[in-house]
């Protein structure tokens, strides 16, 4: 399958609305994360 | 003894245990170095939940008290993390970071056994002593370990399954290994937010979080591992050009 092609198919249309937002929120929560835990040195910190 | 501290994370270990069982299963057929270390990464797990558990149910004991420090503090993240590191980085640069993680680990189980501990100060927590925390430590350099390790763990381990996903994604492959990739990435962050609420006054948050993440993980790596029968028609094919 070329690359063009695989770009072409699509998930089914609720895994299309949702694997992005999913992601996006995931990428936020661990920069997040990672600036508390840098930062005020909580939540990775025991 | 409540139940949040004792039967919470006694579930959560029985959970990594068996779930360490099948990521140990698949690593005998498939031969390959991340698995063996998620396996070693949920024994490290499930070792930290029955600390967390005997503590609860018993109260305190002085090799419980470091065992669980060392591996449901310190290593869990960062081994399963290198798991990860296996599966998507270049091995020479997966070996070198195996081998500062195996002197890192080496030296936190010294600093760890070492160290002096005083029971009494478990009481100083948000909690009045009824869960562990790393206030019993007494000598210096120990806790400041475990932002280091957790900090590769969670970059390594959530950002190497957010980044399997949006792979997966992004070429519209495979898509239990993108839905099992971010129940995977919650999962293993969940601890971490359990921490912080933890580190904020919540009582049980920490081991809530940690019992959510072992069955958000187990049921990731199902997912991920379990290809989805995709009815025909809903994926949707190129039009023909």
């Amino acid at each position: 399958m070329s690359e063009q092609t695989a770009s072409k198919r699509k998930y089914p249309s609720f895994y299309e609305r949702t694997i992005p937002v999913a992601i996006w929120t995931l990428v936020v929560i661990i920069v997040i994360m990672l600036v508390i835990t840098i930062g005020v040195g909580i939540g990775y910190f025991h | 003894m409540t139940v949040v501290n004792t039967l919470f994370p006694f579930v959560s270990s029985i959970t990594t245990f068996v779930f360490a069982f099948f990521v140990f299963k698949r690593y005998r057929e498939r031969n390959t170095g991340h698995l063996l270390l998620w396996g070693i990464g949920l024994i490290f797990y499930a070792i930290g939940g029955f600390c967390e558990a005997y503590f609860g149910a018993f109260g305190w004991n002085d090799l419980i008290y470091r065992m669980w420090y060392l591996f449901g503090a310190i290593l869990v993240a960062a081994w399963m993390g290198q798991g990860t590191v296996y599966l998507l980085a270049k091995q020479r640069t997966a070996h070198v970071l195996m081998g500062l993680l195996l002197i890192g680990s080496l030296y936190g189980i010294f600093k760890v056994f070492s160290a002096e501990l005083d029971p009494s100060l478990l009481t100083t927590s948000t909690h009045t002593g009824s869960e562990l925390s790393g206030h019993a430590i007494v000598t210096s350099g120990v806790r400041s370990l475990t932002p280091i390790f957790n900090l590769y763990g969670v970059i390594t381990l959530v950002g190497g399954a957010v980044y399997s996903a949006w792979i997966f994604f992004r070429k519209r492959v495979l898509l239990h290994r993108t839905i099992g990739n971010i129940l995977i990435a919650i999962g293993a962050i969940l601890p971490g937010f359990g921490g912080a609420f933890s580190r904020f006054g919540i009582p049980g948050a920490l081991y809530i979080g940690e019992l959510l993440g072992a069955i958000l993980l187990f049921a990731g790596f199902v997912r991920a591992t379990t290809p989805m029968k995709v009815r025909e028609g809903q994926m949707v094919e190129p039009a023909a050009s």
